[in-house]
């Protein structure tokens, strides 16, 4: 009878020992569904501000790039044929940019080539003109 | 021992002497500083190459300091980089000791310029900034030079460029410690190949005559030679890209340098190669093939090397000769080798100093 009653008496001891790990392991898994929860809004939010980033620079140089064509359509005497065969790469280089979400890195080094691209078009130009980024920075 | 005799020193930069550059023909040397001018060097007796004098000073057309400076190849021009982000291109006036004109001046790069070099036909001009671009421009009539190439892939400060002896064939150093090699197709041009191995910053870069081979200065001390392997070679290197070449580090010098190295010639009259930089020290090396069973540091097996796709070290750089304090105890920013065998055995170098000195290899 002794040793049925000591039994139980050392798991309650058992249970109070380990009462704080018990906390603390609650603790973690309520950590990593909020984690996730967040970590997904978070990242969403950051693929918006990127996807905007991104396109805001493309759209301006396709801005750019449309109007000097039809300025060296209008003006072939003062834009030669070579230029125009570079904006019209340019161009190509714009339009083969993905509209729509990508997991592929490869755009990075795609908007590096129309960076390139746009700059060897403006000195063609004889512009200096350069993409400043956004003036004022969005949150959400 | 070979060993260098200094056979003049040229004063008169007012800062220090960023580079020296020689005319592709004539005994003609080109130095720049920071004191925003360029200097043209003469020898003035043909015969007695201690004697010279500086014959123009290029001034007005940089608003800061002037950190390159080439020849084109037929001698006719001469370009400049300046930290004011411009490339400027100067030509002489027809009369005899004409002055020298800013012809053109060319604005892209977003800031400091830092090398400039032209292509063996003398077609195309490569410069680079601190922007981590490359631009690669075409040299038209009447001094037009349009841009035919705006390269971004480094992820720094691009130091130099350096053109193939005689392919169209573009290398860069940069501050992200790698030397990528640029190709053209069809007006397009590309980074066919990117060499890693430094640990820090590469300063310089030089094509061996035969052009396989590259040698290369860095702030991590050492030299690196990097050898061409073309597509079926014969040690089995794999070309991961159809038909492209790969460039494979096949010698590091190290130990000799005690500082950064900030430049380095190969010669095309002899094949020594110079180096110097912040150890106040120019150096002379001598290339030649490391016998395969000679258990040097670095050695590869046929086995290793198809494990690693390495060649492992395959060449040797022994040092010649050494001029300890060649610019006192500043840092040599310069050294080049005379471009020919007309005068193969002068090296010119400068220094923070705002020195610029002629030196003759002297072999016994």
């Amino acid at each position: 009878m002794d040793a049925e009653q000591q039994l139980p008496k050392e798991l309650d001891l058992d249970n109070l020992v380990h009462l704080e790990n018990m906390f603390v392991e609650y603790g973690r898994e309520d950590g990593l569904i909020a984690g996730v929860r967040n970590g997904v809004i978070e990242g969403r939010v950051m693929g918006c501000e990127k996807g905007f980033e991104f396109s805001r620079e493309i759209g301006y140089y396709a801005g750019c790039a449309k109007v000097w064509k039809s300025l060296a359509l209008l003006d072939p005497e003062r834009i030669s044929e070579k230029t125009l065969k570079k904006i019209g790469s340019l161009l190509d280089l714009i339009n083969s940019f993905p509209r729509q979400n990508t997991l592929d890195d490869d755009i990075i080094a795609l908007l590096d080539r129309i960076r390139g691209r746009f700059k060897t078009v403006a000195s063609a130009m004889q512009t200096s003109e350069r993409y400043a980024g956004p003036k004022s920075v969005m949150s959400y | 021992m070979p060993r260098l005799e200094q056979l003049v020193e040229l004063q008169g930069h007012e800062d220090r002497v960023w580079c020296a550059a020689w005319h592709p023909t004539k005994a003609i040397l080109a130095t720049c500083s920071g004191d925003k001018t360029v200097r043209i060097w003469q020898a003035t007796n043909a015969l007695d190459p201690t004697k010279w004098q500086c014959t123009n000073v290029l001034e007005g057309a940089h608003r800061r300091t002037i950190r390159s400076v080439a020849w084109s190849p037929d001698g006719r021009q001469l370009a400049t980089g300046s930290f004011d982000a411009t490339t400027g291109i100067w030509e002489r006036e027809e009369d005899e000791n004409g002055d020298y004109e800013c012809v053109a001046t060319l604005e892209g790069h977003e800031n400091e310029t830092k090398s400039i070099a032209w292509s063996k036909s003398g077609a195309l001009l490569a410069t680079c900034s601190r922007d981590k671009s490359v631009w690669i421009w075409e040299v038209e009539e009447d001094n037009d030079f349009e841009c035919l190439s705006v390269l971004q892939e480094h992820t720094q400060d691009v130091k130099m460029v350096a053109w193939h002896p005689n392919e169209e064939l573009l290398a860069s150093a940069s501050y992200d410690d790698t030397i990528k090699i640029w190709k053209d197709d069809d007006d397009d041009w590309y980074c066919s190949d990117t060499l890693q191995g430094h640990e820090s910053t590469v300063w310089a870069i030089d094509f061996a005559p035969s052009g396989d081979h590259i040698v290369s200065a860095s702030a991590d001390q050492t030299l690196k030679i990097w050898q061409r392997f073309q597509p079926g070679n014969p040690m089995g290197i794999v070309t991961p890209r159809r038909g492209e070449p790969v460039w494979k580090c096949v010698a590091s010098v190290k130990g000799e340098h005690e500082r950064c190295i900030y430049s380095v010639s190969w010669s095309r009259a002899h094949g020594l190669i110079a180096s110097a930089g912040a150890d106040n020290t120019i150096r002379l090396f001598e290339v030649s093939e490391v016998a395969p069973d000679a258990g040097i540091e670095g050695q590869l097996t046929e086995e290793q090397r198809k494990a690693l796709n390495e060649p492992g070290i395959l060449l040797q750089a022994s040092k010649k000769a050494e001029v300890k304090n060649a610019h006192g105890t500043s840092d040599i920013n310069s050294v080049a080798w005379y471009p020919n065998e007309d005068h193969g055995d002068w090296l010119a170098s400068g220094g923070d100093d705002g020195i610029v000195r002629i030196w003759r290899l002297i072999r016994d």
